[in-house]
C-alpha cells in the first residue's frame, strides 16, 4: 500500500497539521505570495504564453499546497513546486506539439507573446527566445533552468528527475542547436 | 560561460523580467478559494467511511418497514454521541462554517467558538443586556468567517468569527407599533440566512424580506412583498421563503433586485401548519410541519411539479439542515429529541439518534453534527459510529468474467488498484505525471506513457502475471498512441499521432510484432479529436466520441464494414466520455448495446451541470433515448468537473479501500473536491448525491492519506 499513517509536516519546529485551518490558510497565502510571481515567470519563459503559464502555476500550487502531507519539508516546497511547474510545462509543450502534428499545423516561429517586450530594442533577445522555444521540451526546460534560474546541473537533474550526465548532454545538444539556429536566423535577420 | 551562454542568459532574463503575472491579489484569492474547496470540509477524517456509508445506503434497495405510513428506511451506520462540551449557560443557536462551531448563550448574552480538535471554547462576543437569538455564518475567507448574530432586542451584529472583531452592527428594533404609533418593545425574532457578505431576514410581524450588508453601520434594505414570511432558506443560488399560509416561494438571487420574482410554487396547508421549518438543497426544498399529532417532512420539487414526497417522522417540531449530501432533521418532542438523516430520495438512514430533552438547533461541520443541550448547558458532538457495519451492499456482479470490467481505483501516488473478476486484487504503481488512461483486459493493463527521460511517448502493456512492462510495438516500429481501449476478446484500439483510430485485432492473444493485424479506421467526414474509445461488451463494435458539429458519438461495427452516420449528441457540449453495456430487447430478444455518454454541461451557470445521453444501438442504427439531466451540481468547480466511471473506489482512513458497484444507472462525478454519485431513478430523472470527502479527487486521484486532513 502506498500510504499508511498520518504524515505530519514540520515548519520551524511546529507541526503543521496541528495548526488551525485559518492559520494554515494564512501560511498558504504567504507561500503563494512568495512563489507565485517567480513561478509564473519561469513557466512563461518556458512556454511563451502568459495565460497558460499562470494557469499552470495556479494548478501546480493547488497540487502542492492542498495535500500538506505530501510536503515533508516546507523549506523544500519551492523545489517541489518548481518540479511540478516544469513538468507541467513540458507536458503542455508535448501536447501542443502532438496537436500541431495531428492538425498538420506548423508552429509559427514568430508566435511570441511578450506583454512588455519591445521587439525593436530586443531583437537579438527575441531571436534567442524563439530559438529556445524550438528546442525539444526537455532541452528547453534544461536551458531555462540553467540560464534563467541559474541552477547548477545537479539541481536541474533533480527537477527534471534525470541524471547529471543527462542534463549535461541535453544542455550540450541544446547549445549546439541554438548556435546553429541563431546563426541562420541572424544571417536572415528574422527568427 | 562563453559568449553564446551569456547571450542565452541575457535574453532569457530579459524575457522573464519583462513579464509580470496579471492581478496577483485576485489570483491569490482564487487560489485560497480553490484550495479550501479541494480540501473539503465535511467528515474530513472519516470521509471515505462516510461516503461509503452514503453509497451503501443508496445501493441498498430501499424497503418499507413497519406499518403503512412509516418512512422508507435504508441501512446506515448508526449515529452516536461522542462528546458533551460544557459551554455553560443556556446554549441555543449553533452554526458551523465547516472548520469551527459557534454557539449562542441566551443566558450569558454571548457567543462562544468551539475548537473541534480540542473542544476548547472561546468567547468571541458578549453583550450585557442582550439576548442572542439566531446565528448564521457566511463564506469564510482567508482571515475570517462572517458570523452574523441577531438579538431579540433587534440588534444585528456582523462579527469576525475568529477574532471576535465587530465588523458591522445595526439596530433594527421592533418593527411593530403600538396603537398610538409609538414603537413597540416586543422582542424581535428574525429568521435569517447568510450569503456571501450578505444576510437576509424575515420577520413574522411584517411583509417582505430584509437584506443586511456592508461594514460599520450595516445597510438595511427591504423588499416589500405581499406576504408575511415565517422562514427563509438559501441554497447558494436562490432564496426560498415560507409564507404564513404554508406556501413555498422562490426568489431570484436577491429579492431586492427583482421583488416581482416571488412566486409561490407550492400552496398546501399541510406544508405550512404549525412549527414549520424550511431548508433548501440537494435539488429540493424541504419543509417540516408538526403539531401535537404528527410531524411530516415534505420534499418539494422546485420546478413546481407535483413531486411532493411526504416523510412521516416521530416528534412535533423539526429543525432542518442540509449538509453532507443529506437532510438532517432534528425532531423535538416533550422529553426527548430525535436526530434523523434523510437521503435526497427521501429515505431515512438507519434509526434516529435519541437525545435527552427538547433540542432546537443543529449544526453540521468539522466532521460532526452538533446539538446544543440547553438544559444541561452543553453542546453534544455526534458522529457516525465506526463499530457497526451497515447492511450488505446489493451488487450485481457480472457473472461472465470474459466480459467483466475490473474495478479501478487510483491513489495520489499513482497507484492503481484493480479488483479482478476472480475476486483478487492487484496494485500497480504508475507515475501520475507520466502515465495515464489505463484500460484492462485478459491480465494486461494498457496505458499511455510519456517518458521524459528518453522523450518516448506511446502505449505500454503491463503484464500482471510477470509484472513486466512492454511497449506496444508495431511491425514498422511505430509506437505512439493515446486513448487506448481493449476489448474482452483482447483487441486493442487507440488513437495514433495522426489522429486516426487503429485497431489491432487479437493484440492481447498474439502480442508479437510480425503478426500484427492492424486496421486503420478513418474518422467519418468532418470529425476530429477522437477520444473516449470503448468496445462493446461483445467486442463486435467500437464506439468513439469526436467533434463534428458539436460532439457526436460513432459506432463502428468491426465486422460489418463502414460505420453508420455519426450520432449527434444534442445537449452534450464538452469532453464526453462513454460507458457501454449490452442488454436484451424485451420485444425482439435481440441484444441492444446501450451507450451512456456523459459530459460536463457548460451552459448552466452559475450551476455546474452534468448531462448524460443514453443511446441504444441496434442493427438498424441508433435510437436516442434522450438526455438525462442536465443535473445541477451545487458549488461545483466547473473547470475541474469530470466523470470518473461507473466503477470506482474510495479509500478508508486506515488505508483500505471500498468499491462501488455498478447498477447500470449510477455515475461518479467529481470536481476534485467533492464527489457526486448521480443516480438514475429509472424514470429519466437524475438525482445527485453528494459524497463529500476531504480527499483530493481531482481526476479520480483519491488521496488515501485522509487522516492528514482531519
Amino acid at each position: 500500500m502506498a500510504v499508511a499513517g498520518a504524515q505530519l509536516t514540520i515548519e520551524g519546529g511546529v507541526r503543521f497539521m496541528e495548526r488551525s485551518d485559518v492559520e494554515r490558510d494564512r501560511a498558504v497565502a504567504a507561500l503563494f505570495d512568495r512563489h507565485y510571481a517567480p513561478m509564473c515567470r519561469l513557466a512563461y519563459v518556458i512556454l511563451g504564453d502568459a495565460q497558460m503559464a499562470e494557469e499552470i502555476v495556479m494548478d501546480a500550487m493547488l497540487k502542492t499546497f492542498t495535500g500538506w502531507g505530501r510536503i515533508r519539508d516546507l523549506d523544500r516546497s519551492d523545489a517541489y513546486l518548481r518540479r511540478i511547474v516544469v513538468n507541467m510545462c513540458r507536458s503542455k509543450i508535448r501536447r501542443k506539439m502532438i496537436e500541431a502534428r495531428v492538425n498538420q499545423v506548423t508552429y509559427r516561429r514568430d508566435e511570441l507573446k511578450m506583454p512588455s517586450w519591445d521587439p525593436e530594442r530586443h531583437e537579438t533577445g527575441r531571436l534567442v527566445w524563439a530559438a529556445v522555444k524550438q528546442l525539444p521540451e526537455r532541452q528547453r526546460a534544461a536551458v531555462v533552468l540553467r540560464y534563467f534560474e541559474d541552477m547548477p546541473e545537479a539541481q536541474i537533474a533533480e527537477v527534471l528527475d534525470c541524471s547529471v550526465g543527462t542534463v549535461k548532454s541535453q544542455l550540450s545538444k541544446a547549445r549546439a542547436k541554438l548556435e546553429k539556429t541563431l546563426n541562420l536566423s541572424l544571417e536572415r535577420g528574422q527568427p | 560561460m562563453n559568449d553564446l551562454e551569456r547571450l542565452i542568459k541575457r535574453s532569457l532574463e530579459g524575457v522573464g523580467h519583462s513579464y509580470s503575472p496579471s492581478d496577483e491579489i485576485a489570483a491569490r484569492e482564487e487560489f485560497i478559494r480553490l484550495r479550501r474547496r479541494r480540501r473539503g470540509y465535511w467528515f474530513a477524517g472519516t470521509a471515505a467511511a462516510t461516503a461509503m456509508a452514503v453509497a451503501v445506503a443508496l445501493f441498498v434497495v430501499p424497503s418499507r418497514i413497519g406499518p403503512p405510513g412509516d418512512p422508507i428506511q435504508v441501512a446506515a451506520r448508526p449515529l452516536e454521541v461522542v462528546g458533551a462540551i460544557d459551554v455553560g449557560g443556556a446554549p441555543a443557536s449553533i452554526v458551523s462554517d465547516g472548520d469551527a462551531v459557534w454557539v449562542s448563550n441566551t443566558a450569558g448574552g454571548g457567543v462562544l467558538r468551539i475548537d473541534p480538535e480540542t473542544h476548547q471554547t472561546e468567547a468571541v462576543a458578549g453583550w450585557d443586556g442582550r439576548t442572542p437569538d439566531e446565528l448564521v455564518v457566511s463564506g469564510s475567507t482567508v482571515r475570517a468567517a462572517n458570523l452574523w448574530v441577531t438579538t431579540t432586542e433587534g440588534v444585528v451584529t456582523r462579527l469576525d468569527g475568529y477574532s471576535g472583531e465587530i465588523l458591522g452592527e445595526a439596530l433594527l428594533g421592533s418593527r411593530s407599533a403600538t396603537a398610538d404609533g409609538t414603537p413597540a418593545t416586543d422582542p424581535v425574532f428574525l429568521d435569517v440566512v447568510a450569503g456571501d457578505g450578505v444576510m437576509w431576514g424575515v420577520e413574522p410581524q411584517s411583509e417582505g424580506v430584509l437584506r443586511f450588508s456592508g461594514l460599520g453601520e450595516l445597510d438595511i434594505e427591504e423588499a416589500q412583498l405581499s406576504e408575511v414570511f415565517t422562514d427563509i432558506a438559501y441554497d447558494g443560488r436562490l432564496l426560498w421563503g415560507l409564507d404564513d399560509l404554508g406556501a413555498v416561494h422562490s426568489f431570484t438571487y436577491d429579492p431586492l433586485l427583482d421583488a416581482e420574482a416571488s412566486t409561490p410554487i407550492r400552496h398546501e396547508g399541510a406544508a405550512g401548519g404549525r412549527n414549520a421549518d424550511l431548508a433548501a438543497g440537494l435539488g429540493y426544498v424541504w419543509v417540516s410541519s408538526g403539531d401535537d399529532e404528527e410531524l411530516r417532512i415534505y420534499r418539494i420539487d422546485p420546478s413546481g411539479e407535483e413531486d411532493v414526497l411526504e416523510i412521516p417522522l416521530e416528534g412535533r417540531y423539526a429543525d432542518l439542515t442540509v449538509a453532507d449530501g443529506r437532510l438532517w432533521v432534528l425532531a423535538s418532542g416533550d422529553e426527548e429529541s430525535l436526530l434523523y438523516r434523510v437521503t435526497p430520495e427521501g429515505a431515512v438512514e438507519g434509526d434516529p439518534l435519541r437525545l435527552p430533552g427538547s433540542a432546537n438547533d443543529i449544526a453540521v461541520g468539522a466532521g460532526s453534527a452538533w446539538v446544543p443541550d440547553t438544559e444541561a448547558g452543553t453542546v453534544l458532538r455526534i458522529k457516525e459510529s465506526s463499530g457497526e457495519e451497515p447492511g450488505p451492499v446489493a451488487t450485481e456482479a457480472n457473472e461472465d468474467p470474459s466480459s467483466a470490467q475490473p474495478f479501478f481505483a487510483y491513489s495520489a501516488d499513482g497507484d492503481i488498484y484493480l479488483e479482478l473478476t476472480d475476486g483478487s486484487t492487484r496494485q500497480i504503481t504508475m507515475s501520475p505525471d507520466e502515465e495515464r488512461n489505463p484500460t484492462f483486459a485478459l491480465g494486461s493493463l494498457i496505458f499511455e506513457r510519456h517518458d521524459y527521460e528518453t522523450d518516448w511517448f506511446g502505449l505500454i502493456r503491463h503484464d500482471l502475471a510477470s509484472g513486466e512492462d512492454h511497449p506496444v510495438a508495431l511491425d514498422d516500429g511505430w509506437e505512439g498512441g493515446s486513448h487506448p481501449a481493449v476489448s474482452a476478446a483482447g483487441d486493442l484500439a487507440w488513437v495514433d499521432e495522426a489522429g486516426a483510430i487503429r485497431v489491432w485485432e487479437g493484440y492481447l492473444t498474439t502480442p508479437e510484432p510480425g503478426s500484427n493485424d492492424i486496421a486503420s479506421i478513418p474518422l467519418a467526414d468532418g470529425l476530429s479529436d477522437p477520444r473516449g474509445l470503448i468496445f462493446s461488451d461483445d467486442a463486435k463494435a467500437l464506439y468513439y466520441q469526436a467533434i463534428g458539429e458539436g460532439w457526436v458519438t460513432v459506432q463502428v461495427p468491426l465486422d460489418q464494414g463502414p460505420s453508420p452516420t455519426p450520432f449527434v449528441l444534442n445537449g452534450i457540449n464538452d469532453q464526453p466520455r462513454g460507458t457501454t453495456y449490452v442488454q436484451p430487447d424485451d420485444a425482439t430478444g435481440d441484444n441492444i448495446t446501450v451507450l451512456d455518454v456523459c459530459c460536463r454541461d457548460t451552459e448552466g451557470d452559475p450551476y455546474s451541470q452534468f448531462s448524460i445521453a443514453r443511446i441504444a444501438f441496434t442493427e438498424g442504427g441508433a435510437t436516442h433515448e434522450g438526455i438525462t439531466g442536465p443535473v445541477p451540481l451545487q458549488d461545483a468547480d466547473p473547470g475541474a468537473l469530470t466523470m470518473i466511471s461507473l466503477h470506482g473506489a474510495l479509500f478508508n482512513e486506515d488505508g483500505s479501500w471500498d468499491l462501488f458497484a455498478d447498477e447500470g444507472g449510477s455515475w461518479l462525478v467529481t470536481d476534485g473536491a467533492t464527489l457526486w454519485l448521480l443516480h438514475s431513478d429509472g424514470g429519466g430523472e437524475l438525482a445527485p448525491d453528494t459524497l463529500e470527502t476531504g480527499a483530493d479527487l481531482h481526476g479520480f486521484t483519491v488521496d488515501p492519506t485522509l487522516e492528514e486532513h482531519s
